[in-house]
């Protein structure tokens, strides 16, 4: 049997009236990579906060490495969240601190308390594994490019050796070259740090070269999973129309019904 | 007998909607009354325990405070001056112009330094605190800080809230001088009182309570204005709108607030 690094059972979450998941059932074996797609405003975006603790589940189970996260105590939630590293859709870069900085800002703040020119040389280092040059790290993310600040935001994901990483929609307003070159990027550094990597996209071009295994998620609940090789004969109506990308199909009825 | 009835059975829906719209904007505002505490309790506990980001704390003294001090200076000195103006023109008509020197004083020392800066302040540094922690909002900067195991909390917020808190009394004690200094050039080369007899007045009249309660004042409004600052930006709503109206609203509500408790204040000390 498997560890999973990741487990949630039945995990509801609700804002205000309106009911966002709806019992999500997922288990990402350790070292996998597990690629959630789904539509805008299915909930992908939203799952993704509630096991990072960003976002409170209103009930369920969230299990990292067999331990419960919800309702975690503030301090077993820092523990927690050194394991992770997080890449944002729009980078997140902080803009009022150079690129170096950036990326060392989880050894430098983030309780690791690397002395800085350490910290400052595992920056370059890190660029440098996402193909950036030295010339860039004492530049302002706002000097950057779409595609550099994105591998910026890689760089930071990565710096601090994290055991799960999380990308939120990485080739999201990415050219297809660009985009390519982070899903390689993406793949070799999930693969050097032996990390668990779950990410949530609509680029299947991006997803086939990601995953290990795909969920699907529709309307709050996960409908489908299974391994990347089985997505194209998924016999799953709601999963052909999404990798086909078809305007008509179950899931625009349910929509318009 | 039915007719009235009937006109009351016409009524009532409007009644029940009236009675909707009251309940609902009393929850709405109990419920930003609690946010709100449990953020000021979030505050103050993350001021007292460690880590603490000094150098972030000192960047914001520069911010809020040194860069404050030429707004904060000219306000105190066309204050003070248009106040001797003012008060020769009213005080000549009952022969009474020594007594300018100690309305100058005392007006500036206990309300007005205190309370224009705290305006300006919030105008200038409470917008610019909303803009950027709600930008941060919005661009998930505040939830990679998270994820880089940085408490938010203590990284943004605590070193805004502190310096407002200490940095407002400086400026003010700066603002008291200016001002005071106002007065006194124009009732010297303006009005052509004594220099000498006018510093001997605003010497005599000025206790140090007087210059203590408006420090305090400034205290307490440095707080509210950066704690609002924060508050707004913090829980800033989506896009170039929420940012937008998080600016608005932490310079309203720092600005009511205030005057409420300058008004508080007062009663406290003077009465």
């Amino acid at each position: 049997m498997t560890l999973n690094k990741i487990e949630l059972k039945n995990v509801t979450k609700s804002f205000g009236s309106k009911k966002v998941l709806q019992g999500v059932d997922l288990a990402v074996p350790k070292g996998s990579s597990m690629v959630i797609i789904g539509g805008s405003g299915t909930g992908k975006s939203v799952t993704l906060k509630c096991v990072l603790g960003l976002i409170q589940a209103d009930s369920g189970s969230i299990l990292i490495d067999g331990q419960e996260t919800i309702g975690a105590s503030a301090r077993e939630r820092d523990d927690l969240m050194r394991k992770f590293g997080m890449l944002f859709q729009g980078g997140a870069l902080f803009d009022s601190l150079p690129v170096w900085h950036n990326v060392a800002f989880g050894l430098i703040h983030g309780r690791k308390d690397m002395n800085t020119s350490a910290a400052k040389a595992l920056a370059i280092e890190k660029l440098d594994a996402v193909g950036l040059g030295k010339n860039v790290a004492d530049l302002y993310p706002a000097e950057l490019s779409g595609g550099m600040q994105k591998r910026v935001a890689l760089a930071r994901a990565i710096a601090t050796n994290p055991e799960i990483i999380f990308f939120d929609e990485p080739t999201t307003g990415l050219d297809p070259i660009m985009a390519d070159v982070i899903n390689d990027l993406i793949v070799k550094c999930v693969k050097e740090l032996g990390a668990t990597a779950m990410t949530i996209t609509h680029d299947m071009a991006s997803a086939r070269k990601i995953a290990d295994h795909v969920a699907m998620i529709h309307l709050g609940k996960i409908i489908w999973t299974g391994s990347i090789n089985e997505l194209d004969n998924s016999d799953n109506p709601y999963v052909d129309q999404f990798i086909h990308g078809r305007a008509n199909g179950p899931i625009t009825d349910i929509l318009a019904a | 007998m039915n007719a009235a009835i009937q006109k009351f059975a016409d009524f009532a829906p409007h009644l029940q909607r009236l009675c909707q719209a009251i309940g609902a904007s009393i929850l709405g505002t109990l419920g930003s009354l609690g946010r709100l505490s449990f953020f000021v309790g979030d505050v103050l506990k993350n001021c007292i325990t460690p880590p603490f980001f000094f150098r972030h704390l000192l960047r914001q003294f520069m911010d809020i405070g040194y860069y404050s001090l030429p707004v904060v200076g000219m306000t105190a000195l066309f204050t003070g001056m248009v106040l001797a103006l003012q008060s020769y023109t009213g005080f000549s008509r009952f022969n009474a112009e020594s007594a300018i020197a100690s309305v100058v004083v005392l007006s500036i020392t206990r309300e007005l330094a205190p309370v224009l800066a705290g305006l300006m302040v919030a105008g200038r540094v409470g917008a610019s605190i909303a803009a950027e922690i709600g930008t941060m909002r919005v661009t998930e900067q505040i939830d990679a800080l998270t994820t880089l195991s940085v408490n938010p909390m203590k990284y943004l917020v605590v070193p805004r809230v502190l310096a407002g808190t200490i940095m407002l009394p400086v400026l003010v004690l700066i603002g008291d001088i200016i001002g005071v200094y106002g007065g006194f050039i124009v009732s010297t080369h303006v009005l052509g009182f004594s220099a000498g007899s006018y510093l001997h007045q605003t010497w005599d009249v000025l206790e140090r309570m007087d210059v203590i309660s408006g420090l305090v004042k400034a205290s307490a409004f440095g707080f509210i204005v950066t704690l609002m600052g924060c508050y707004h930006g913090y829980n800033s709503g989506r896009g170039a709108q929420g940012v937008g109206a998080a600016t608005t609203n932490a310079v309203v509500t720092a600005s009511i607030l205030i005057l409420i408790f300058n008004f508080i204040l007062t009663q406290v000390f003077f009465s």
